[in-house]
């Protein structure tokens, strides 16, 4: 195995989420507008709504799983 | 569905449909959204092969076996040409395994392959692995084994019998040629690994007479067309798991994600954006007309 990859290996399981994230983000929105402009705006913003909810729903979780 | 797809040149849609489907961006190309092309095809496939390099070459196959069926292949093939391989894999794979084998698959967790083997001798093949044996003088070798093997058929007292050689190192230092022989067992030909195990006895003439005095374990290399998008069996899906743990599953997910991507892409391209090129303009209009909304 590559050593990056050993270095994949290593690093927390939510690294991988955010370039999943982007791609997510890029397509779905491509596939909903033509202008490059409006798809590289709404992508962003896509990108860090996501992030935030995804961010909101960990802390969630990790306050209701606090002492468990 | 909005006027604004009349607005786009989607050339003929079908054609766009399968070329989009096959290569994602290529039904994009086609009708000339380049911009829209380049971000399906970097994204799409760098997420296709990403999951594909983390998984180590084994996220994408499928199983047709009744109750080894993978559902997740179906979620794969959107991607298209990377993706379909796979399904000529799968039939060159059950081809290759009698129902009697795939018994045995179960029941045996290291599935050498019995007699049939014996129709690819002689085979010549890098080999490493490992050594456990008796040398001449009586005391223990074992090591690290790195060389060449090469295997053959010969008549012998009981029937065909496997005989062979060893050259190469022994923890990186020269050694005597091994002289091998049966009970030899092979991995199949087909398989989920770019290796296949390999084991066989070790022997040596002591008092005039060849003796089986250890044995070496390790694999062969596999051709590329014999492993890529194969199916895994069993034992290979539980190695690759131990060997990989939750990476693995998020492989996986990179292939499933990419190929339903292309989804939304091949309907972008058989049938224009959701909101069509001058709708973004109309939308923003009317978000600044429409005065908020008070109590």
């Amino acid at each position: 195995m590559s050593i990056p990859l050993l270095f994949a290996n290593q690093v927390n399981a939510v690294v991988y989420l955010i370039p999943l994230l982007a791609v997510i983000s890029l397509v779905y929105n491509a596939t909903r507008y033509e202008i490059p402009q409006i798809i590289i705006q709404r992508s962003i913003r896509f990108f860090f709504t996501a992030i935030i909810i995804m961010g909101a729903l960990m802390t969630l979780l990790a306050l209701l799983s606090w002492n468990l | 569905m909005t006027d604004g797809h009349n607005k786009i040149e989607l050339k003929n849609p079908v054609i766009a449909a399968i070329l989009a489907f096959l290569i994602p961006g290529a039904g994009h190309f086609y009708q000339g959204r380049t911009f829209k092309g380049a971000i399906y095809c970097f994204c799409i496939l760098s997420t296709f092969f990403c999951g594909m390099a983390l998984g180590d070459w084994k996220t994408v196959y499928y199983q047709s076996e009744p109750g080894k069926r993978n559902l997740g292949y179906f979620a794969q093939v959107g991607v298209g040409l990377p993706a379909l391989p796979a399904l000529i894999q799968t039939s060159r794979y059950n081809k290759s395994i009698s129902p009697a084998k795939l018994a045995q698959s179960e029941a045996d967790s290291n599935y050498f392959e019995s007699p049939p083997y014996r129709m690819e001798m002689p085979l010549e093949a890098p080999f490493h692995g490992t050594l456990l044996d008796r040398g001449d003088n009586g005391k223990n070798i074992s090591g690290q084994l790195d060389g060449y093997i090469k295997l053959k058929t010969v008549p012998g007292e009981f029937g065909p019998e496997i005989k062979g050689t060893f050259e190469g190192t022994l923890d990186s230092k020269p050694i005597a040629a091994l002289n091998l022989s049966d009970p030899v067992g092979i991995g199949l030909p087909l398989g989920g690994d770019p290796e296949r195990s390999l084991e066989c006895a070790v022997v040596r003439e002591v008092s005039g007479r060849q003796t089986d005095t250890g044995h070496i374990e390790g694999a062969i290399p596999r051709p590329f067309l014999n492993w890529f998008e194969m199916p895994l069996s069993n034992q290979e899906l539980d190695d690759i798991n131990k060997k990989l743990g939750k990476r693995y599953e998020f492989a996986v997910v990179f292939t499933w994600i990419a190929g339903l991507l292309n989804l939304l892409v091949i309907w972008d391209a058989f049938e224009g954006p959701a909101y069509g090129r001058g709708d973004e303009e109309e939308t923003a209009s009317t978000d600044k007309k429409t005065p908020p909304t008070k109590p």
